[in-house]
């Protein structure tokens, strides 16, 4: 219910939000100039100044993406869409100097789809509970975030790609240079994201021009080792130019394509088999990419390098991520040359996919646990995209001699959703962390536990937010992960500390299969 | 853009076709859970939910077979098979709310052989000429969809007719959720044929497919085929003994056999000279059997007693079906103890077999027509096969109220210079208006464009309204056993009331 209007003064003009019970809304704040027409496919620009005051009521357009429909349950709604997306939304419990932890949260999507706006991560609980400041951000998606193809950066400052996490950068400029009028703190910014938006957290942490942006970071279900290298992105640019029918080194032409003639050649390229093979080991075609630039390296070499060592980090993943990830789109069997198959796709050969397989297969066996191909292709994909780099994130950071705290921490809660088959999936976080499971009750249920655990799951987020350690009165001890002593929180039915989580599983994974 | 997406949602998820000029396309949709691992030999399980967009821009694999590289002049190419193969296509002017007649298409092969996904059956020509939804489908052929061994019924199942029971699933898929793609679920017409014409029969005689479709074209297909318990199980050893099992298997253990494995074995088994013997009559051991559950009786026997009378039926045969499959066997030549030798087990012993090939002999002499060994042989396995049974058919569906037409095609083919005549399997092209994707099987020029037309035409208007009847063609009567009016459909296009009837009393004599 809005009662009065704030209006806040930012560099470029007026903004005049809303007050929603007892917090100050800003929705659809422009971050940057709209990336459209000749900043298209161009680092982000400082917006014009306007006159007067702009309305800041309503959420901006979304970034270009196609509907994804029967997504609901993972709260995917049919929103309006425009290259100029790039705005985002603040929820303040005051415009005072009180100088709030700021929680800034990039959003998920397979770096194809997703919006800050999203009511599942509405900001006001996380607002409310904690007294802080919630950012929510669009960014550039697609090939419009992500199309690696240096025709495009001639004259440039900066090198073609990644688009979309300079998008992110800019909006952290902004709530740099803009959040303490809204109550917030900019030298206490916590980056927090989940998938593709973990992936993001990831990469901000591995590039210097995220240095000094913020302070702590909570990459969920996403770590270190989501970038491309340029030559594959090279050449998924070149089949994505061919689908359009443009040449790679036109980029007037590139910039001048409509835009949902874009979103319909990515359309193309996901049901293309030789992409899906030349992709399938970084699993989207389009995402971040070490272009040696913007990242000269794998994220993970920066951590590995010192980079972000005295950022707080609290970071983990789910017990069982893939199964959501395989049931969208319909994989609910498969036999064991099938698993193999899907398997050499990822781990780049047969024989890897094999020894994958087998490995998998026999250690869960021996442990009792569920065997079938379909259950150890998910718990390899788990590991593979997930598990592993986290952990290996989690390693690296709590090795470094900087200030930067290190936690884990592994959900396990069950989703009803598909009659229970998912488990512990992908995504079932999100409503914990934000205290939005009304938002997604078929996925998460209705039991009266989900209550608690939001409110365990609130509380830590927000006070590792405020002082860089998830503790709560209610947990139980959260020691810090350290690589001998991997000190684990279990967030669901049962919360508690374990250490050494599904160890015979970790030691396949060398690095050749991971970087 | 070369891709525009389709996107529909079913009861279990949001599937993602494409649109192929003016046609909504969908391929590959699945309709029952993956029989593999322990689901193989089990009936057909409810296709599990999921989330987000499904693609169905591909065929899904074929029902494990073998390649028979004759089969290309029928259309066919080789596809990828698995276990994992119980997957439908659909083909739509509009994802709407028309409400358009379904044509729900069974392939043939001999249960052992074939795909929803052959070129031959793509229903995009039926689909755009007649405003309809056709739907192919895939089915588990041979040992996989036919193996009735009671041990398999572990999990409550009656044993066997799984390929039959997948039909029956596809058509609940149907049912439930046709209309999200502009069809009618209350106006459904099964067709098929061969293989696919045994099936309609088999649809018609189960009380588990009632209800779920409003016409049927049965096309060269029998419906005496389905075996009784003690048939089987009289044969199956020889199943055993070829794929190298001794004495009684357990379930699990039928069920860890590599698939490839079971396809050898049943090879094998063909091979074996005891086998038409234990089969007393009966052509093939992976077919139906009168398990008391899925089928009370064979379904011409079921028909007899009531079931299916009020399906509108339409039923046929082409003048000289068994040249092609001689063809496809390799027999070029024989002589007429070769001849009566090989007709024997399927008619009744040598002596009534050398009366039978005696009276179509001097039959085929009276009217001009050849009459070598071969030529008697294939007569008499044409009928044998399918002109009888499909007449004990249309004579009992005659008795219900709903209508009942029958055809003859004689059409000949220019294959092989024209030495099959009108062979099995030459409606297709017509029906399906393909013949260009056929044209070694179907000839082409004007008269097989003008054909095509008056066949797709009358195909669609019994699916429509359950009356072939159309304007291009004389008026159509339904067919009565005291006067069996049949459509030619060839050359002239004539209703005949006798065709060669002398060879059918034969039979009967």
């Amino acid at each position: 219910m809005a009662t009065s209007t704030p209006v806040v003064e930012t560099r470029q003009g007026k903004l005049q939000g809303l007050v929603e019970d007892d917090l100050h809304v800003f929705r659809g704040v422009p971050f940057a100039a709209p990336p459209v027409g000749d900043l298209r496919f161009r680092a982000p620009q400082p917006h014009e100044p306007w006159d007067g005051v702009r309305a800041a009521n309503e959420v901006g357009y979304g970034s270009m993406q196609m509907f994804a429909p029967g997504l609901e349950l993972l709260g995917a709604w049919e929103m309006p869409v425009d290259e100029d997306c790039l705005t985002l939304n603040i929820w303040s419990p005051g415009l005072d100097d009180a100088k709030r932890p700021v929680l800034f949260w990039i959003h998920g999507g397979a770096f194809s789809a997703g919006s800050g706006a999203t009511p599942i991560y509405d900001g006001q609980h996380l607002a409310r509970r904690g007294d802080v400041v919630v950012v929510t951000i669009n960014y550039r998606l697609g090939a419009l975030g992500f199309l690696y193809n240096q025709a495009l950066s001639e004259g440039e400052a900066t090198n073609s790609g990644n688009y979309g996490m300079r998008d992110q950068i800019a909006a952290l400029q902004w709530v740099r240079d803009h959040i303490a009028q809204f109550g917030g703190d900019p030298n206490n910014v916590t980056i927090f994201g989940e998938s593709a938006g973990g992936m993001s957290v990831g990469v901000l942490l591995g590039a210097p021009e995220a240095e000094g942006l913020f302070q702590r970071a909570i990459p969920q279900s996403g770590a270190c080792h989501h970038a491309m290298p340029k030559d594959i992105a090279e050449e998924v640019a070149r089949r994505f130019c061919a689908i359009l029918e443009v040449s790679p080194d036109d980029a007037d032409a590139l910039r001048g394509v409509p835009a949902q003639d874009i979103l319909d050649a990515q359309g193309a390229m996901q049901i293309n088999r030789e992409t899906a093979m030349l992709t399938g080991r970084y699993v989207m075609p389009f995402m971040p990419v070490v272009e040696g630039g913007f990242l000269e390296t794998l994220p993970i070499e920066g951590v590995r390098g010192g980079r972000s060592k005295d950022v707080d980090l609290l970071t983990g993943t789910i017990e069982d991520e893939w199964t959501l990830l395989a049931a969208i789109g319909g994989l609910n069997a498969m036999d064991e040359a099938g698993a193999r198959g899907a398997l050499s796709v990822t781990a780049g050969d047969a024989e890897a996919a094999g020894n994958l397989y087998e490995h998998y297969r026999d250690v869960r066996a021996a442990r009792g646990a569920a065997s079938d191909p379909l259950t150890v292709f998910d718990s390899v994909m788990t590991d593979y995209v997930f598990r592993i780099p986290a952990d290996r994130l989690l390693d690296a950071h709590s090795a470094q001699d900087g200030e930067g705290r290190s936690y884990s921490y592994l959900f396990n809660q069950q989703s009803p959703a598909l009659d229970g088959r998912l488990r512990a999936p992908h995504a079932i976080d999100i409503p914990f962390v934000f205290g939005t499971c009304d938002a997604m009750r078929v996925f998460v249920g209705e039991d009266p536990q989900t209550d608690q655990l939001t409110g365990f799951v609130m509380d830590a987020w927000i006070n590792f937010a405020r002082s860089g350690n998830p503790s709560t009165q209610s947990l139980p001890g959260w020691p810090q992960y350290r690589a001998d002593q991997r000190y684990t929180m279990v967030l669901g039915p049962d919360v508690k500390t374990i250490r050494e989580d599904r160890e015979a599983e970790r030691e396949v994974w060398t690095s050749d299969l991971l970087e | 853009m070369a891709f525009e997406p389709s996107q529909v949602r079913t009861q279990q998820g949001v599937l993602r076709g494409q649109i192929e000029e003016g046609l909504h396309v969908f391929r590959g949709v699945p309709f029952a859970e993956p029989p593999i691992g322990d689901l193989r030999w089990r009936n057909p399980q409810p296709l599990q939910s999921w989330i987000g967009v499904r693609d169905a821009l591909a065929f899904g694999p074929t029902s494990i077979q073998t390649w028979v590289p004759g089969m290309t002049e029928l259309g066919a190419i080789p596809e990828p098979v698995s276990e994992d193969c119980l997957y439908l296509n659909v083909w739509t002017p509009g994802i709407d709310d028309a409400a358009r007649p379904v044509m729900f298409w069974i392939h043939g092969g001999g249960l052992t052989l074939g795909s929803g996904s052959t070129p031959a059956y793509w229903g995009d020509r039926l689909a755009a000429r007649g405003d309809v939804v056709v739907v192919t489908i895939n089915y588990r052929l041979g040992a996989l969809g036919f193996l009735a061994d009671p041990v398999l019924s572990d999990g409550g199942d009656s044993p066997g007719n799984y390929g039959f029971k997948d039909q029956v699933a596809a058509l609940e898929w149907v049912r439930d959720n046709i209309a999200s793609f502009g069809g009618d679920p209350g106006n459904v017409t099964i067709f098929g044929e061969s293989a696919g014409g045994v099936s309609v029969a088999t649809m018609l005689g189960t009380p588990k497919a009632t209800g779920l479709f409003h016409h049927a074209i049965q096309q060269s297909g029998a419906a005496d085929h389905a075996l009784p318990l003690a048939v089987e199980a009289a044969a199956r050893p020889l199943f055993y003994e070829a794929i190298g099992i001794e004495g009684q298997p357990s379930a699990g253990a039928l069920r860890s056999i590599p698939a490839q494995q079971v396809l050898e074995g049943q090879a094998g088994m063909r091979l074996n000279p005891a086998l038409l013997d234990r089969l007393d009559g009966h052509m093939n051991l992976f077919n139906a059997v009168i398990d008391g559950d899925f089928l009370d009786a064979s379904p011409i026997d079921a028909v007899r007693q009531g079931r299916a009378l009020d399906v509108d039926l339409m039923a046929g045969t082409i003048r000289d079906e068994w040249t092609l499959l001689s063809w496809v066997a390799g027999i070029d030549d024989m002589n007429e103890e070769a001849a009566i030798g090989a007709l024997a087990p399927l008619c009744g012993g040598i002596t009534r077999t050398s009366d039978l090939y005696s009276g179509y002999r001097e039959l085929r002499l009276a009217r001009g027509e050849r009459a070598n060994p071969l030529d008697v042989y294939n007569a008499i396995m044409t009928d044998r096969v399918f002109r009888l049974s499909l007449r004990e058919v249309l004579d009992a569906h005659g008795e219900g109220h709903a209508g009942t037409y029958a055809y003859l095609f004689d059409q000949e083919s220019p294959m092989l210079d024209g030495a099959l005549g009108a062979p099995h399997a030459l409606d297709l092209p017509f029906v399906f208006g393909t013949s260009d994707r056929t044209p070694a099987l179907a000839g082409e020029g004007a008269q097989v464009d003008q054909l095509t037309e008056r066949v797709m035409d009358a195909w669609i208007a019994f699916a429509r309204t359950g009356n072939p009847g159309t304007s291009g063609l004389p008026e159509w009567p339904q067919y009565r056993a005291d006067l069996p009016s049949t459509m030619a459909l060839g050359p002239e296009l004539r209703i005949v009331t006798e065709d060669r009837e002398e060879e059918l009393a034969l039979w009967r004599a």
